[in-house]
């Protein structure tokens, strides 16, 4: 199946100016280029990973005026429909032509909704982040632990309200397929860590320290899962709420992966 | 068929018929298949669909011992579906997206290859798969992604016919391996996410002439079109995209359909939309149909009826019956009667949380809150269904029905559509339950009331098929690639080996040399398995 994004941009292109005008419209009819009708192919394509309104869940946010991979509509086009390739984001070739339009229309209006500059002062969370030992799990820019996600660059995919649910709740973000196991062999050592990968017969994981372990599932006496459990602490009562806006405030100055 | 100087004629001395050294697969020989299991005659083994064998060189006992014998590396990357096709040590094998080749059995090398050339823009929702392909005389026949239908000289893969069964620029492919009965080529199409509409084709073998077409969708004047709101029957789909099963005596083919489209917006068609996810009995002379049943009426969750119906002679409540069983993809196991399309039994195979129950007259009662809308619905099973495509397999030794189970749930969404010629026609989206992990299993049903007889859990929802074996043996294959076998009878994991690619096809079994081989597509290869 061939798709022209330019000719997909050309058509939207005036389109994209009357984003206002657009927002007071009826209920989506097919085809219809309305920020409604893109609401709509986002609740169903997109807001799984992107958040209902785009506020970023498992995958980053899209609440910023300036995408870090779409800053022009032809490359938003292209990442919604050929994906990105070794992340996540999929393709979508099953859009059509208007859903295409409709969802980029919805996705370039929620730059105007959202506020991507929280409270808390950058310098003080700068400190807290070493203080609290954010660094012994997340890696920042090169250095740091393995244990957690990589925060290079995390302005770029985050927005405050984000981070701070995040380190209230951290459960409440994990990724697809991120489980935390603890594996009993049958001598009674116990190992607990993220799974690498799992079939019908084994399991691998990666325990805090960064140690990798495989088991045959027949050679093990016990083999717990926590689905919803991170392996991060919440921060709440640790953290002041001013040090949890400092380190977020802190966290969204890291706009550029080195 | 003379086929290299490598085919002695050897195996009657194991298997004293006649028809087994005879030169051309006949009709009576696949009629007969069971008769010969040495060879793999037709897609499911022989017609009945059960894709059993009587082999029992590798049993129970001895399974343990099961090596790699060879592998077959294909040279372009598509999913593998195959199933391949043996005849007296040849074994025939489609290879992605429309290519077949001949191999010698014995080593694994080939005798010759088909290579089709696949022009821009052929339409395929889920990967450019073939099935594999189908044998009659001295012919082979594949169905192409392309939607032509291909008659090869077995003895070289020259061309012998090539048919325009649907352009594919609307939207039509064939993904499914042909069946062969009597002298014609029964195939059907694939296309159901772009909104064509279904038919059934016959042709003649010989030729290539078309003999018959038996529409999925009513045509005008017929009151069944009645089942379709308006005009939306014109792009109402129905595909008939997988192989079908064949009674000779009552010279009935059974065919499964697929979804009515669009797919998960029935707004614009109301009404059952008939012949969408139904089996169909079609006389194999006349295309007449002779009954069919709906199993999903006016479906919105993507259920197609497409896989293999497994017909099965047995008493039911005490009766002998002509039975016709199916595991479907809307997560309940049916039991109809064969000859008249009877509704026998429905029982849940799977979580399924759509249905309050299927009705005395086998009609679903559906619960509201499963419609898909734009907030999403959360519903069991996910629209790649309680199983799919794979094949079940049934032990006549065991009176067990196997079939990988996929346990998954969805939120549905449904989104507006609208029909343009060749483009996708879904009208809606789903995606997986957060925070939940798909499971899948291979279980076991009793035939009679469709109860689990035992079950083995694997880590993810399937794509493999299943094969039986006299030798009290069931194979199975799992998404991260292990091919394993059980005990038939109690679902005991008896050997298992790691294939290093996804298993996304049916087993087959076949002896050569006086030796039975396993063979499963994996990956990019066909992995043959035999004793050391």
């Amino acid at each position: 199946m061939t798709f022209r994004t330019s000719h997909v941009f050309a058509l939207l292109a005036p389109i994209l100016i009357s984003v206002q005008a657009s927002l007071a419209q009826a209920p989506a009819k097919p085809g219809a280029l309305s920020v409604e009708a893109g609401a709509q192919v986002f609740t169903a394509h997109c807001a799984r990973c992107h958040g209902a309104k785009g506020e970023g869940t498992t995958g980053p946010a899209l609440t910023f005026p300036k995408l870090q991979r779409a800053g022009t509509d032809d490359l938003l086009f292209r990442i919604i429909y050929f994906g990105i390739g070794g992340t996540e984001m999929p393709s979508h070739f099953g859009l059509t032509e208007a859903e295409l339009k409709q969802v980029a229309l919805y996705v370039r209006s929620l730059a105007a909704k959202t506020e991507p500059v929280g409270p808390g002062n950058p310098f003080s969370g700068d400190r807290v982040y070493r203080a609290a030992g954010c660094n012994k799990c997340h890696t920042m820019d090169g250095s740091g632990g393995l244990m957690g996600p990589d925060l290079s660059g995390v302005g770029l995919r985050r927005n405050p309200a984000f981070l701070r649910a995040a380190l209230v709740e951290p459960g409440s973000f994990l990724p697809d397929g991120f489980l935390l196991v603890r594996a009993v062999t049958k001598d009674g050592k116990a190992i607990a860590g993220i799974r690498l990968s799992e079939d019908t017969f084994s399991i691998r994981l990666r325990s805090a320290s960064g140690d990798l372990y495989g088991f045959w599932k027949e050679d093990l006496k016990d083999l717990q899962r926590e689905p919803t459990k991170s392996p991060m602490p919440s921060y709440k009562g640790t953290l002041t709420d001013a040090q949890i806006d400092d380190l977020g405030a802190y966290l969204m100055t890291r706009k550029e992966a080195k | 068929m003379r086929l290299g100087r490598s085919f002695q004629c050897a195996v009657p001395a194991l298997f004293a018929f006649a028809a087994a050294c005879s030169a051309q697969v006949t009709f009576e020989r696949i009629r007969a298949a069971e008769k010969e299991p040495h060879n793999w005659l037709t897609y499911s083994g022989d017609y009945s669909g059960r894709r059993h064998s009587a082999l029992k060189q590798i049993d129970v006992t001895n399974v343990a011992k099961l090596r790699p014998a060879w592998m077959f590396q294909m040279d372009l990357n598509h999913k593998l579906e195959t199933s391949p096709i043996v005849v007296n040590g040849v074994m025939y094998v489609s290879e992605p997206p429309s290519n077949v080749t001949a191999l010698d059995a014995r080593t694994g090398q080939p005798y010759w290859r088909y290579r089709r050339n696949i022009p821009q823009g052929v339409r395929a929702c889920c990967g450019q798969v073939n099935r594999g392909v189908a044998v009659l005389g001295d012919r082979v026949f594949v169905g192409t992604i392309d939607a032509h239908l291909v008659s090869l000289d077995a003895h070289t893969g020259r061309v012998r016919w090539d048919v325009t069964v649907e352009n594919f620029l609307a939207g039509y492919s064939i993904t499914a391996a042909p069946l062969v009965v009597k002298d014609k080529v029964i195939i059907g199409v694939s296309g159901g996410e772009f909104g064509v509409i279904g038919f059934l084709d016959a042709y003649d073998a010989a030729t290539g002439r078309r003999v018959w077409r038996r529409y999925s969708i009513p045509g005008n004047g017929m009151p069944e079109q009645k089942t379709w709101a308006g005009e939306s029957w014109g792009q109402g789909s129905a595909a008939t995209w997988m192989t079908g099963s064949y009674d000779p005596v009552l010279n009935l083919i059974y065919w499964g359909t697929g979804n009515p489209a669009p797919n998960s917006n029935g707004d614009d068609r109301a009404g059952d939309n008939l012949y969408s996810d139904c089996l169909l009995a079609i006389d194999a002379d006349t295309s007449g149909l002779r009954w069919h049943y709906q199993f999903t009426p006016h479906d919105v969750w993507s259920w197609d009826a497409a896989q293999v119906p497994v017909l099965v002679d047995a008493p039911f409540r005490g009766k002998p019956r002509k039975l016709i069983v199916t595991p479907n993809r809307n997560g309940f196991y049916y039991v109809l009667d064969r000859s008249n399309g009877e509704f026998l039994l429905a029982e849940p195979f799977v979580k399924q949380t759509w249905a309050e129950r299927i009705d005395e007259k086998g009609r679903p009662v559906v619960k509201a809150d499963a419609i898909p809308s734009a907030a999403g619905a959360k519903v069991y099973p996910s629209p790649e269904g309680a199983t799919n495509w794979h094949s079940p397999a049934f032990s006549p030794a065991t009176n067990l029905l196997y079939t990988a189970v996929r346990e998954a749930g969805a939120v549905f969404y449904k989104l507006p559509a609208t029909y343009r010629l060749g483009m996708l026609f879904s009208g809606g989206s789903w995606h997986p339950i957060q925070g939940e992990e798909a499971r899948g299993a291979v279980r076991a049903l009793q035939l009679e009331d469709g109860k689990m007889k035992w079950e083995f859990p694997l880590h993810s929802p399937p794509w493999a098929g299943m094969l039986s074996t006299a030798g009290g043996l069931v194979f199975g294959g799992t998404d991260e690639g292990h091919f394993f076998a059980l005990d038939a009878a109690s679902g005991k994991l008896l050997w298992r080996f790691l294939s290093g690619g996804r298993i996304t096809a049916n087993p087959v079994t076949y002896m050569v040399d006086g030796k039975q081989q396993v063979a499963i597509a994996s990956g990019q290869s066909l992995v043959v398995f035999s004793l050391e």
